[in-house]
């Protein structure tokens, strides 16, 4: 308990020196508080996986009731279990190692000591949202998370693409978050508690297999709508179609942020929750049936733009959104080990990919536009060596860290029957090797398109080097260790207990089919590397310019990201102003209500106008008027 | 401690007189108030700590006959329900008049008197037990405000002034019409002519359900009206663009609290079978409330006028806990009264500050001001934050708590309601931006940052969100009791109704 404590306490602390004195007193040294912070956390996160994975060591345990409603007591409390440890090595590792980074990439910013303390809000969010023991918590550091995003790619807010960007992820969060608010009232209706030790019950969840709920008159089994409810803030915050498109324009903020949120923490938190939850989620086969779709999907939607774009960090970025998708669609085929082991190889092998974006960035005074780079190698080794690594990794080559988790995923999406799905994610498997390697091609090989830019180029730091090779090493190695043999790793060992729901149906596929998927995923890496290298290196540039010439309509349709913004802002954005704006209010607010209250105005005043010509203070008119008064009585009187 | 609830009542109203008396120069008169204020703020601060939070009914009691002929007592009280509203008002009553040092330039001394005035109007009504002395206050808090707004307002103020008599005019002549009608009916029922607020509740089961009916409904358009519910609200946006600084405060922290005080102190116990009826029809209201006003708040081009729409949205997070009629819809229905008066009163006082140093509201005349005014773009991120009901801040708690009482209550209304969670962060961001953020307008290169001053009257509220997000315990366990006993009182009512 104490350790979890102090895991909290390290950046929260950090938080509050940089936030309360860094402006005035602490300036360049913010740093130094920051690392110191989220090092604590580092120390007790691998204290406790080590407590973890030797002692089986566990806490659930209650810090203080946070909130009573009525009946429903919601505690701040805290779990500690095989899954959640692994995910405070994920947040504390990159975490580290991005502010380490930072230290180099940063310098000289304005706003030095505010990035470092941004940066402390949000290991304390992430933390917040892996170590609580109840949906609260999650919830909590759910939206924590989204603030701490807000403010990072917004960090250099004098942009107005920085602006919109952090608006749109935060708006974009909000509407996953909905549903994710929908389902925790479910969840509070269906078990009276938040705790996951009362939802994830599998007597509980049995009782209530059948139920249905109703919601707007349409009947619904409870546990489906509790879990798509759920899953919706999952879309959201895990950037899965048709919530993705926040995620790329995200890159608006510095490069080490989208290292550690983007990339490698916060935005897995969905991959987390639905992992958490995995006792609900198996038993909703509607639910699941949509997180495989919403997953392939995404998949190859990322892909696919991946293939076409220019700028480094929005190829990087796709490529995220694609492997998230590959992540959520292990969690609907029910193979939440591998989606968990995805996601703590990809945090290493992206993390690294963007850090060293961010380095290719610095040499080439911020310019991410691939076609200027090219040639980079010999200017920057360190750089060009790691970024090899993490592309390698992330194609699926082995021994690399990416193999081992995307084999996984795809066999048991295989042998769960799902051959669609599997389909797909092979064809995405061949169409991330090709671009990642793209992406090597153009800016480290070949010669040099920008011949100003590439003289000034230079490698980074060793703050920012340093991390880089620490990255590398894990990209190479996290694989063989956690995941050797295949589907029978240690980290099947480690997780299963807590991963593996009480129903679950175990598929076991023969030795050779196993093999045999594998040596074909192996085909696939090899060929989309293979063909990235005839396109962008032996024929660059006449094969990639035929090619756009060819597909042309295909092209234009994925440079533009499928026209996903221009189709939001023409079926929603527009409209919803539009009638909030000429409707709402200026014809209900302005001209029907304040009318009819200045008529209740008007009347009155209008009366008193037409009374006033009674009193005008002229004798002769009231003479006149008596006079006219008297005769009419006087012949009303003597005629009837 | 046995008359400090008239101490607090006539406090400020001796003060003001003081003031009134003695002093002459505008500058001599403000300390003179904000010392007032403060003095009451302390006072209320042992009424705070010796509140028996076990206790449900009525504590610190205060009864005389007034005028025994038809029944008028001088009757004082606080309960779980009233005593947080109190609270609030000492102490955004002291906040908004150091917020107006130098924002009220003109008639000083006459803008203290009738703050303080107001205050003592606004105490006076949460805590009045007897129905003519409450209508009374109730009255007596229309002037001041009536004042604040048409004498030191903006340039349409008598319009945004008379529009706000109107209303709430109006409003207060349907109470006194229910008000007459219960005090007769009671009177025929128990042969006992009073005003007396409790024992009028007390026969709640004689009264007959057409008769309930109409008393909820007069009640409660007159409440409605101050909340302000939609299509009621119209005088908001006015009053509050119009307002001075101070006045949009207490508009927003105090005033209209007054309506959803008014249903839970009325309509609900007096009325329970027309509550309990009508709960779906307010509920609906409720929701078009929320979505309603973030809609039309998010094509606002005035930022105060902004913040306006945004509390008729949030207030129908109010009326919806409230009428969701269990204790976690009502506490997060009286905690979110709470927040809002927080949170909306800071952002009223934060855009006061920045309207001194530029003299515009217009958002489109901003724009990146962020990077001159580093401590006011970091209190103002927060409280937009808190606004949108980011966790760890006080809104969010009182948001959950509502939904999670209306998810019980009637769940399909709950989740429409819940959509406001998104449009919330919509408005406040887009607002958020376009003030604060993207490129620095070149006219505000040289804008002074908050002054200690405004960081000191912006520090206890930032505080208080956070308190409220972290430990709500603190602030619920008042209303603990009390609330049990409505919502017990409720619920004796349905069966009844059976």
């Amino acid at each position: 308990m104490i350790f979890a404590v102090l895991t909290l306490l390290g950046p929260l602390v950090a938080f509050l020196i940089n936030g309360l004195f860094g402006r005035r007193y602490i300036k360049t040294a913010a740093p130094a508080v920051a690392i110191a912070g989220v090092g604590v956390s580092f120390v007790c996160a691998l204290i406790l996986f080590y407590l973890v994975s030797t002692q089986g060591f566990t806490v659930d345990g209650t810090l203080y009731t946070w909130v009573i409603a009525g009946k429903l007591e919601v505690p701040f409390g805290i779990l500690v279990d095989p899954l959640s440890s692994i995910m405070l090595i994920v947040v504390t590792t990159i975490s580290l190692m991005v502010h380490i980074y930072s230290m180099g990439y940063m310098h000289g910013d304005k706003g030095y000591w505010r990035f470092f303390t941004y940066l402390s809000v949000f290991t304390l969010s992430m933390l917040v949202l892996v170590l609580g023991n109840n949906f609260f918590m999650l919830f909590v550091g759910w939206e924590m998370v989204g603030l701490s995003s807000y403010l990072l790619i917004g960090f250099w807010f004098f942009k107005k693409s920085a602006a919109d960007a952090c608006k749109k992820a935060f708006v974009m969060n909000r509407i996953g978050d909905f549903g994710f608010y929908i389902g925790l009232l479910l969840v509070i209706f269906t078990f009276r508690s938040l705790n996951y030790s009362d939802a994830f019950n599998a007597e509980a969840i049995h009782h209530i297999k059948e139920v249905t709920y109703t919601v707007f008159g349409m009947e619904f089994s409870l546990l489906d709508l509790m879990t798509f409810g759920l899953f919706c803030g999952a879309m959201g915050k895990s950037a899965q179609f048709p919530l993705h498109t926040w995620l790329p324009d995200a890159m608006e903020g510095p490069t080490p942020v989208s290292a550690l949120i983007h990339a490698a923490t916060m935005v897995t938190a969905g991959v987390y929750m639905v992992a958490r939850c995995n006792a609900l989620f198996a038993e909703a086969h509607m639910t699941s049936s949509f997180v495989i779709f919403a997953g392939a999907m995404t998949a190859f939607l990322g892909a696919s733009i991946g293939l076409t774009q220019y700028d480094l960090k929005r190829i990087l970025a796709y490529s995220t959104v694609s492997q998230l998708g590959y992540m959520i669609m292990a969690t609907g085929v029910g193979a939440y080990v591998s989606a968990i082991f995805h996601l703590f190889t990809h945090a290493m092998f992206k993390g690294l990919l963007f850090l060293c974006s961010g380095s290719v960035m610095h040499a080439m005074h911020d310019n991410l536009d691939v076609r200027v780079m090219g040639g980079l190698k010999k200017k920057m080794p360190v750089t060009r060596w790691t970024y090899l690594i993490g592309c390698i990794a992330i194609a699926g080559i082995p021994p690399l860290a990416g193999f081992w988790s995307k084999d996984e995923i795809l066999a048991f999406t295989f042998a769960g029957g799902h051959t669609l799905a599997w389909g797909v994610g092979t064809v995405v498997a061949a169409m991330t090797a090709f671009y990642m390697f793209r992406s090597y091609f153009l800016v480290f090989e070949g010669e040099p398109r920008d011949h100003h830019l590439h003289d000034h180029a230079h490698e980074s730091p060793w703050t920012m080097a340093g991390p880089l090779v620490f990255l590398a090493i894990l990209s190479v190695l996290v694989g063989m260790v956690f995941g050797y043999p295949l589907e029978a790793g240690y980290i099947h060992k480690f997780l299963g207990p807590v991963l593996t729901p009480a129903h679950a149906h175990e598929h076991h596929m023969s030795h050779s089919v196993a093999q045999a998927l594998m040596i074909l995923s192996i085909v696939v890496a090899v060929a989309g590397i293979t063909v990235a290298y005839l396109f962008y290196v032996k024929f660059y540039p006449v094969l990639p310019e035929k090619t756009v010439k060819t597909f042309k309509p295909v092209h234009k349709f994925l440079l533009n990201k499928w026209y996903f913004d221009e189709l939001y802002d023409f079926l929603f954005v527009h409209p919803i102003v539009m009638l909030s704006n000429v409707v709402l209010w200026r014809a209900i607010d302005v001209n029907v209500i304040d009318f009819i209250v200045n008529a209740f105005g008007r009347v009155p005043m209008w009366f008193g106008g037409v009374i006033r010509y009674v009193q005008t203070g002229r004798i002769q008119t009231y003479i006149f008027t008596m006079v006219v008064g008297v005769i009419a009585l006087v012949a009303l009187f003597y005629t009837v | 401690m046995q008359h400090i609830l008239s101490l607090l009542i006539f406090f400020p109203l001796a003060a003001a007189l003081f003031i009134l008396i003695f002093f002459r120069k505008g500058k001599s008169s403000m300390w003179a108030a904000f010392i007032a204020s403060v003095i009451e703020f302390i006072i209320s601060i042992p009424l705070m700590a010796n509140f028996d939070k076990s206790e449900a009914g009525m504590q610190f009691v205060e009864k005389a006959w007034w005028i025994k002929s038809i029944g008028v007592q001088y009757f004082l009280g606080v309960d779980g329900i009233s005593i947080l509203m109190v609270f609030l008002t000492t102490l955004l009553t002291m906040i908004a008049i150091l917020g107006s040092f130098t924002y009220i330039q003109k008639r000083q001394k006459e803008f203290y008197i009738a703050m303080l005035v107001l205050e003592t109007g606004m105490i006076g009504t949460f805590l009045a037990l007897d129905f003519f002395l409450f209508y009374i206050f109730w009255e007596a808090m229309l002037i001041p405000m009536y004042l604040i707004i048409g004498v030191w307002g903006g340039k349409r103020r008598v319009y945004a002034a008379v529009k706000f008599f109107i209303y709430t005019l109006a409003g207060s002549v349907l109470m006194m019409l229910a008000i007459i009608a219960l005090y007769y009916t009671h009177g025929q029922i128990t042969g006992n002519y009073t005003f007396d607020v409790l024992k009028i509740t007390e026969q709640y089961g004689m009264y007959t359900q057409g008769f309930q009916m109409v008393v909820f409904a007069v009640f409660f358009l007159g409440f409605a009206i101050k909340v302000p519910m939609f299509p009621l609200h119209t005088w908001l946006p006015d009053a509050h663009v119009e307002a001075p600084t101070a006045g949009s405060v207490i508009l927003a922290g105090v005033l209209l609290k007054m309506g959803t005080y008014g249903m839970l102190r009325f309509c609900l116990p007096m009325t329970p079978y027309a509550a309990i009826k009508l709960m779906p029809f307010v509920a609906a209201l409720s929701v078009i409330a929320i979505i309603y006003g973030a809609l039309v708040a998010m094509v606002q081009k005035d930022i105060k006028k902004l913040v306006a729409y945004s509390s008729v949205s949030h207030m129908g997070f109010v009326t919806l806990g409230i009428y969701a009629l269990n204790q976690a819809g009502i506490e997060g229905g009286i905690l979110q009264m709470f927040n809002h008066g927080i949170i909306t009163g800071a952002l009223f006082l934060l855009i006061g500050l920045i309207y001194e140093r530029t003299h515009t509201r217009e958002i489109a005349d901003y724009g990146g001001i962020a990077a001159s005014v580093p401590v006011y773009a970091t209190i103002f991120l927060v409280f937009t934050m808190a606004s949108i009901g980011l966790p760890s801040m006080g809104a969010f708690i009182g948001e959950f708590l509502v939904l999670v009482g209306a998810f019980a209550a009637f769940s399909d209304w709950a989740i429409l309601a819940a959509i406001g969670v998104i449009f919330s962060a919509v408005y406040m961001l887009w607002m958020f931006q376009r003030v604060l953020y993207q490129s620095l307008n070149k006219r505000w290169e040289n804008l002074a940052d908050m002054n200690l001053r405004e960081v000191i009257y912006i520090f206890p509220l930032l505080i208080i969100v956070f308190w409220v997000g972290m430990y709500p315990e603190t602030f619920q366990s008042y209303m603990h009791a009390s609330v049990i006993k409505l919502v017990e009182h409720m619920n004796t009512a349905a069966v009844a109704m059976q």
